[in-house]
């Protein structure tokens, strides 16, 4: 359908009850017809001036005529009636919404709406209560990916060229599972490292290495290539070391030289839990990510690793909990229905992504044209939260956790409704969203002050302290609510030996259900009054 | 049972009120629970009054999304797969497997030859892709079938699994849309659309909505 068909459809579009004469329409869709318009109506009268708009006139409103007549003819308009001089009128044949099918089936294209994604949105970003991820390129790029290290088949190179062609698509992280596979060739590992991390800190993502420990062979490779992260100062670059009790306690050597390492480096040290999660944890700039349980493990069977990465999250809105209740007080109605504006928006943009995929995300098609609708298959969208109050003096910490449980019924009920609108209209999605918090780093221009309550620990008798019981008990059940994934930071302080620090971490990884958990030595030289540490 | 009307709203609003009145509850995989009758079979005389009124009413609810008329639409007669759909009926009909233009390759060229033929039927199941315990979704649009009698097109769909409230107009409108772009290759007058779904049902959680909408005027 041509640009002159479309003019004219959106005529009735606009007044879709209305009968159009020929002449109005020319009038409407015809710049030319202006020029018409003046001479007829100019107060000089120059007779072959008038002549030829005349003639100007009688070919516009053949040109248009033509058109009217295609369109009456393919059924979308219809010839209402014949009045003065034999004008003809023009109805609407088809419902208004309908317009856009017809013009749809001479095109073949696909539909894209215009409307403006932030629309319902805006309010909320300019009191800054929510900031969105990549908000200019929130649309073309997804949060994270996930590439299976076993997929390549320990070619490096092949790695490393998938990883750059993901990058251009990718506002947050890329991260690599089952590392450990890699290790075996220790010298091409840091040169492709460092390249990979060279072009991810280009485009200022994150790339995130997760490596099973209790598959490693080659331990000197991996104590290289930490010294080698921290060395040459990766800013961009984090290990997940993915752990169990046992583990630590055969290879305990090795991971007291790491803690060290990480511990005169000033640098943070991520541990999953392997004995309570299978799961990957991808860790971005935005906060951790990960899959769900179940379906990370109906996926794994079914597609072992004929799969080379998948797709963790598409888009992410973080709200600033506290300035929310603060402008918008903290009634629970109002906040279930900010969450369901947002997951609404969410909604429309995965729509735009899943219609204009083929464009967007072209190179990712092309990486395995295959299996791309498998590398959708776990995606979902982030909800973060900032400043949500859990460590807050005087803050009631039950109506807390019970208002973020009921919003994530409310926006799951949300998700099972669109599911099954689109599968029963016959195209099959997945839309999802998950609750996460925030990383400080990456929301301190944008959001309050944290206002976390420091707790003062010092060495492994403070781990069964009442006070830390209770902290781990909160967080315990916000990692249940908060299905996205969570992690919780120890931040250590003063010059605890390698091997009290290692028996911090056993007691952790036997005593509490924390999936994630990480020690940060940041800042620690500074404040080595006392032994202590902090939970953030 | 058959429900006949003139309209898709008419015969919307007899058939939720038949499932809720007569429907059987059991609880589906999803651990949903969910009230089904067997074979209910659904004729629209005039297809092309109020086509879209159903999205439209579906599309006032704040509790969820609907999609746009034009996006059901387009998922009929676009031919590529979008990445992110497991399936659409679209690839099926217009490229099945990659080789098959069931539509302009069959459809059009057998009517356009012979109009009383009973050979017009095309189907969206695919035994390669589908017959897998493992998959998740599979088509529930399963064979629709074109009658052309007294110059008047006439469409049938089998509809394997119809959640009825969200799905059954969404269905009805992509079939009169398939129904036009045949009718207008081949030229000849619109006609009924007539659904047969094997299990049609609604599910619980949606039973509050559907009492709002029938009692409606």
């Amino acid at each position: 359908m041509n640009k002159k068909e479309l003019s004219i459809l959106s005529l009735f579009q606009k007044s879709p009850e209305r009968e159009l004469p020929t002449s109005e329409i020319v009038k409407l869709v015809e710049p030319d017809y202006s020029k018409v318009e003046n001479t007829l109506t100019s107060p000089i009268k120059n007779t072959e001036l008038i002549k030829q708009a005349k003639q100007l006139n009688a070919k516009l409103h053949r040109k248009i005529l033509y058109y009217l007549n295609k369109l009456s003819n393919e059924g979308i308009l219809e010839i209402s009636r014949e009045g003065a001089k034999g004008e003809k009128y023009f109805v609407l044949a088809v419902n208004p919404e309908e317009i856009s099918f017809a013009s749809q089936v001479q095109k073949s294209s696909i539909y894209v709406p215009s409307k403006s994604l932030s629309v319902s949105l805006e309010g909320y970003e300019k009191q800054g209560i929510i900031f969105r991820l990549d908000e200019n390129k929130w649309i073309e790029r997804i949060n994270s990916i996930l590439l299976d290290a076993s997929y390549f088949k320990k070619d490096l190179n092949k790695l490393r060229r998938f990883v750059d062609m993901c990058l251009p698509f990718v506002n947050d992280v890329i991260s690599i599972s089952k590392c450990e596979e890699f290790l075996e060739q220790a010298d091409q590992v840091f040169l492709m490292l460092s390249k990979m991390h060279g072009k991810c800190s280009d485009h200022d993502k994150r790339l995130s290495f997760c490596v099973d420990i209790s598959k490693i062979n080659n331990e000197k490779a991996l104590l290289e290539l930490i010294s080698e992260s921290h060395k040459n100062n990766w800013e961009n670059f984090t290990m997940v070391l993915e752990v169990n009790a046992k583990d630590i306690q055969e290879h305990s050597v090795l991971f007291e030289r790491i803690l060290e390492m990480y511990s005169n480096n000033n640098k943070i040290i991520y541990f999953k839990n392997n004995a309570l999660t299978d799961v990957p944890y991808l860790v971005g700039k935005s906060g951790v990510y990960t899959f769900q349980e179940h379906e990370w493990k109906d996926v794994s069977d079914d597609l072992g690793n004929d799969l080379y990465g998948l797709a963790c999250s598409q888009s992410t809105v973080m709200i600033d909990l506290e300035r929310f209740f603060e402008k918008m007080g903290e009634s629970e109605e109002v906040f279930i229905e900010f969450l369901q504006k947002i997951a609404s928006s969410l909604l429309e943009v995965n729509s735009i992504q899943r219609r204009k995929s083929e464009e967007l995300f072209t190179n990712l098609i092309k990486l395995d044209k295959e299996k791309i609708k498998h590398f959708f298959s776990l995606s979902k969208n982030y909800i973060r939260f900032w400043n949500y109050g859990w460590k807050k003096i005087d803050f009631n910490q039950d109506y807390l956790t019970e208002l973020i449980r009921e919003s994530k019924r409310q926006v799951d009920k949300f998700c099972i409704f669109e599911e099954t609108i689109y599968k029963s209209c016959g195209m099959p999605t997945r839309f999802r969203i998950a609750f996460s918090s925030a990383f400080h780093n990456y929301i301190k221009d944008k959001f309050t002050a944290p206002t976390y309550i420091r707790v003062s620990v010092g060495g492994l008798n403070d781990l069964f302290s009442e006070k830390m019981k209770q902290i781990i008990y909160i967080k315990e059940s916000l990692f249940r609510i908060f299905d996205g994934g969570d992690v919780m930071s120890f931040h250590c302080k003063g010059e605890t030996k390698p091997a009290e620090l290692l028996r911090e971490v056993s007691f952790i990884l036997n005593s509490c259900r924390i999936n994630l958990f990480r020690l940060k030595f940041i800042g620690r030289k500074e404040r080595n009054l006392n032994l202590q540490s902090y939970i953030k | 049972m058959i429900i006949e009307g003139e309209t898709i709203y008419g015969v919307w609003r007899e058939s939720l009120k038949h499932v809720i009145e007569n429907g059987i509850d059991f609880r589906d995989e999803n651990s949903r629970i969910c009230r089904e009758v067997f074979n209910l079979n659904q004729v629209i005389n005039k297809p092309w009054e109020d086509t879209t009124k159903c999205i439209s009413i579906l599309s006032r609810f704040k509790e969820w999304k609907f999609p746009p008329a034009e996006e059901i639409a387009a998922i009929m007669i676009s031919k590529k797969l979008a990445p992110e759909y497991s399936y659409s009926y679209g690839p099926r009909l217009f490229n099945f497997q990659g080789r098959i233009n069931q539509i302009d390759n069959f459809i059009v060229p057998l009517l356009k030859k012979n109009p009383n033929s009973r050979r017009a039927t095309v189907v969206l199941w695919d035994h390669f892709e589908d017959v897998n315990p493992a998959k998740r979704d599979i088509p529930s649009l399963i064979m629709i079938d074109f009658k052309i009698r007294e110059n008047r097109i006439n469409t049938s769909a089998v509809i394997r699994s119809n959640d009825l409230f969200f799905g059954w107009s969404a269905n009805v409108y992509q079939l009169f849309v398939l129904s036009e772009y045949v009718r207008k290759e081949i030229g000849c007058d619109r006609g009924l659309i007539n659904t047969i779904s094997i299990s049609a049902h609604l599910f619980e959680d949606q039973f509050e909505f559907i009492r709002k909408i029938l009692k409606e005027k």
